[in-house]
């Protein structure tokens, strides 16, 4: 364990630079973007939640998301270092244990991604609630009532989609989390055809898991409107695709595929 | 950074932070709702006044997956909170449907054959068969809470010119049965006459009664009179079930003339010219409005059996009007009832209503205790409105929409509900104040993003029965 935790501290340590100027960009496009659609005419008084989804910006964070997932492992196949990946393959650990480490820093990354989006939303709605209001002062001549930052997060897609509001939601968006780490991890760590199956299993189980969280809300709100054979192929797949990608990683670093 | 014998520090202080940050936020969401609360403001008069009145409501976004629950009891507000609206989402009254066409008579039905012709056949094998003729019949397909489905006739009517029939003749002609254009022939237009009836034959709530429903027909047509009629409708399988009954250009068909389940005559009083409405009461009594000849509103209570117990005086309604509408109210109880009286003087402008008013009932063991009828002058359009305990006073919720600015795309944002207590014999509000919504952040739907942004709405939950 103490081991796993090592490794993964330094898959860490290799990433972080990376990982720094990805959640600056991120932070830094992000703030561009809401100022941007706060300026709309045609956005007027709309409030964060409706500028957020306007830019683009759960997309953007998705993409933001998969990338920090994808950071985690330079120690896997680094071309510019491969004494690195040479020596990870050495390491008298199991091949388990390895991947473990991986998994495990792809896991943080992406959840201090998440952590990231949420304190962003949360700063920027004062700038953003600022230039709305001058704004508004401009083109009524008079002030208008400011937004409410907890109805903004509320309504918002980053609340949809990143806080639960249920324990059945939290256990949904907890596997989502490990199972885009496992799978993110394989794609670093096949190469050649291998790394492009990787890819398409992630695209397949993305999609799954995106419609399975959804799919709960509705089934909230409306009861119950996945056909159950749905349901079944919506849960088998993400689920045979975590399994098959533990044994192909498994047998890659046992064959030392990423050296 | 960090240190090389422990390098895996930074991930955990990372991985801590990290989930910090969202525990904090989740807790927030959870806990911090108070934020976005509804808030009752008193304007004028006295708070007391609420004593005795209970009035709840939900307020949630349009297409949002919240909601806000409010009980406004004897001046008191308990607001709660849900992520997801559902427990809410069938609090209101059941309404019914009513389509309306023109089909081929029986007697008719030979020479409609004759006249037939087919325009095309489409790609996917329907073929679009005319006719024409110069009598209909106006046939009336109505559902029932629960899904079952009744057709009843109406009157024959005589154009001057002939009418032209479709039928749209498919594969699905069997089990389409509820379209009038799959099924048969069924109205396409009539040139120089417009014979759609202007007034819905029905009130749009059903009424509870027994096990089932009953509907109120509003007026004359035939030898139906106006007045209560228990309804019964069959489902689709049973329709499509039904064997056919007549022949159209060459196929066996279910006629669209054919009336089924069954619309049996509970309550009609003699005098009656417009039913208004009905409602379900305690005790298993059912309430009657309706109009007679002179326009004076009178309502009746009759038990189980349809036998009349009560009959009293409402009001006067404006002569010669149109149509005559009564809804009633979301309620709390089955001893009270509070319809809104709409007059609509012009077909050609039907959301034109002048004079409303409100009428509020009561009824105990088989008698109305209070019968009384308000005129509801104020110029906002009332949500709700409840009896106090005493009877002798009605809480009016309406709705107040943000004014601050003037609506650049005709849009609204409801700002909060203006309250007023009114006594009943007449005299002025007694309280005035304001259940603030919270709209008015949503004003952006007034200036330029309307389509963006979600509309607050608010429901009033009524009592079970009525939502069926």
């Amino acid at each position: 364990m103490k081991s796993i935790l090592s490794l993964a501290g330094w898959n860490w340590r290799l990433s972080r630079r990376a990982y720094g100027i990805l959640c600056i960009a991120f932070g830094a496009q992000q703030l561009a973007v809401l100022l941007w659609q706060a300026s709309r005419p045609a956005l007027l008084g709309a409030g964060l939640a409706v500028y957020y989804a306007e830019g683009f910006q759960p997309q953007a964070f998705a993409l933001a998301l998969l990338l920090a997932g994808l950071l985690a492992a330079p120690a896997a196949n680094d071309r510019q270092r491969a004494k690195c990946s040479y020596t990870w393959l050495t390491l008298p650990l199991p091949p388990g244990a390895r991947l473990a480490a991986h998994v495990l820093t792809a896991a943080v990354l992406e959840l201090g991604m998440v952590a990231w989006q949420l304190a962003l939303y949360l700063v920027y709605y004062f700038p953003v609630q600022a230039l709305e209001s001058a704004l508004a002062m401009d083109r009524m001549g008079t002030a208008m009532p400011a937004q409410n930052l907890y109805e903004q997060l509320l309504n918002s897609e980053v609340a949809h989609y990143l806080l639960p509001k249920r324990p059945r939601q939290l256990a949904l968006m907890v596997a989502i989390l490990l199972l885009s780490a496992l799978l993110l991890t394989c794609v670093r760590l096949h190469r050649g055809w291998r790394r492009g199956a990787a890819v398409v299993l992630g695209v397949v189980s993305g999609f799954c898991c995106l419609a399975l969280l959804e799919g709960e809300i509705d089934t909230t709100l409306y009861g119950s409107l996945i056909l159950s054979s749905t349901l079944l192929l919506l849960v088998a797949i993400p689920l045979a695709a975590a399994a098959f990608s533990i044994w192909w990683a498994l047998r890659a670093i046992r064959r030392a595929e990423p050296a | 950074m960090g240190n090389k014998r422990h390098p895996a520090r930074g991930l955990v202080t990372l991985g801590a932070l990290a989930a910090l940050v969202c525990l904090a936020v989740t807790a927030w969401l959870h806990l911090g709702w108070r934020a976005t609360d509804v808030t009752l403001e008193d304007r004028s008069g006295d708070p007391g006044e609420l004593r005795g009145f209970t009035l709840q409501g939900v307020r949630r976004w349009s297409s949002g997956e919240s909601c806000l629950t409010f009980d406004l009891h004897d001046g008191y507000l308990d607001t709660e909170f849900f992520f997801d609206f559902s427990p809410f989402w069938t609090t209101t009254a059941a309404t019914h449907g009513c389509d309306v066409n023109y089909v081929v008579r029986p007697q008719d039905r030979a020479a409609a054959n004759a006249n037939a012709w087919e325009e095309l056949t489409a790609e996917d094998g329907s073929r679009f068969i005319h006719t024409s003729t110069n009598t209909v019949r106006r046939m009336y397909a109505m559902t029932l809470p629960g899904d079952t489905y009744l057709r009843v006739a109406g009157e024959d009517v005589t154009a001057e010119d002939p009418v032209e029939m479709l039928w749209i003749s498919g594969p699905y002609t069997a089990s389409a049965r509820l379209n009038f254009q799959n099924a048969d022939y069924s109205y396409w237009e009539s040139p120089g006459a417009d014979l759609y009836p202007q007034q819905s034959p029905t009130a749009k709530n059903p009424v509870p009664l027994g096990d089932g429903w009953a509907l109120c027909w509003k007026r004359q047509e035939g030898d139906r009179a106006p007045g209560l009629y228990r309804a019964s409708g069959l489902t689709v399988e049973e329709i499509n079930a039904l064997p056919t009954d007549g022949e159209a250009y060459g196929q066996e068909v279910l006629c669209n003339s054919t009336e089924f389940g069954t619309l049996e005559a509970f309550y009609c009083p003699a005098d009656a010219e417009v039913a208004l409405a009905g409602a379900s009461m305690a005790g298993g009594y059912t309430l009657l409005l309706y109009l007679d000849a002179q326009d004076t509103l009178w309502a009746d209570l009759v038990d189980e059996n349809g036998q009349r117990t009560d009959h009293r005086e409402v009001t006067q309604l404006p002569p010669d009007c149109e149509d005559y509408q009564a809804v009633l109210l979301a309620r709390t109880t089955d001893r009270d009832a509070v319809f809104t009286l709409e007059s609509v003087p012009d077909a050609d402008y039907w959301d034109k209503t002048i004079s409303p008013r409100l009428a509020a009932l009561r009824v105990e063991n088989g008698k109305f205790t209070v019968v009384e009828s308000l005129a509801d002058d104020s110029t906002f359009t009332t949500l709700a409105a409840v009896l106090n305990a005493e009877g002798d006073a009605l809480l009016i919720a309406g709705e107040h929409n943000f004014d601050g600015i003037t609506s650049e795309t005709g849009l609204q944002t409801l700002q909060g509900l203006d309250l007023r207590v009114q006594p009943l014999d007449g005299s002025a509000a007694t309280y005035q104040g304001r259940l603030n919504l919270g709209g008015e952040r949503e004003w952006g739907r007034l200036a330029g993003a309307s389509s963006r942004i979600m509309e607050r709405v608010v429901d009033f939950p009524t009592i079970q029965k009525d939502r069926g």
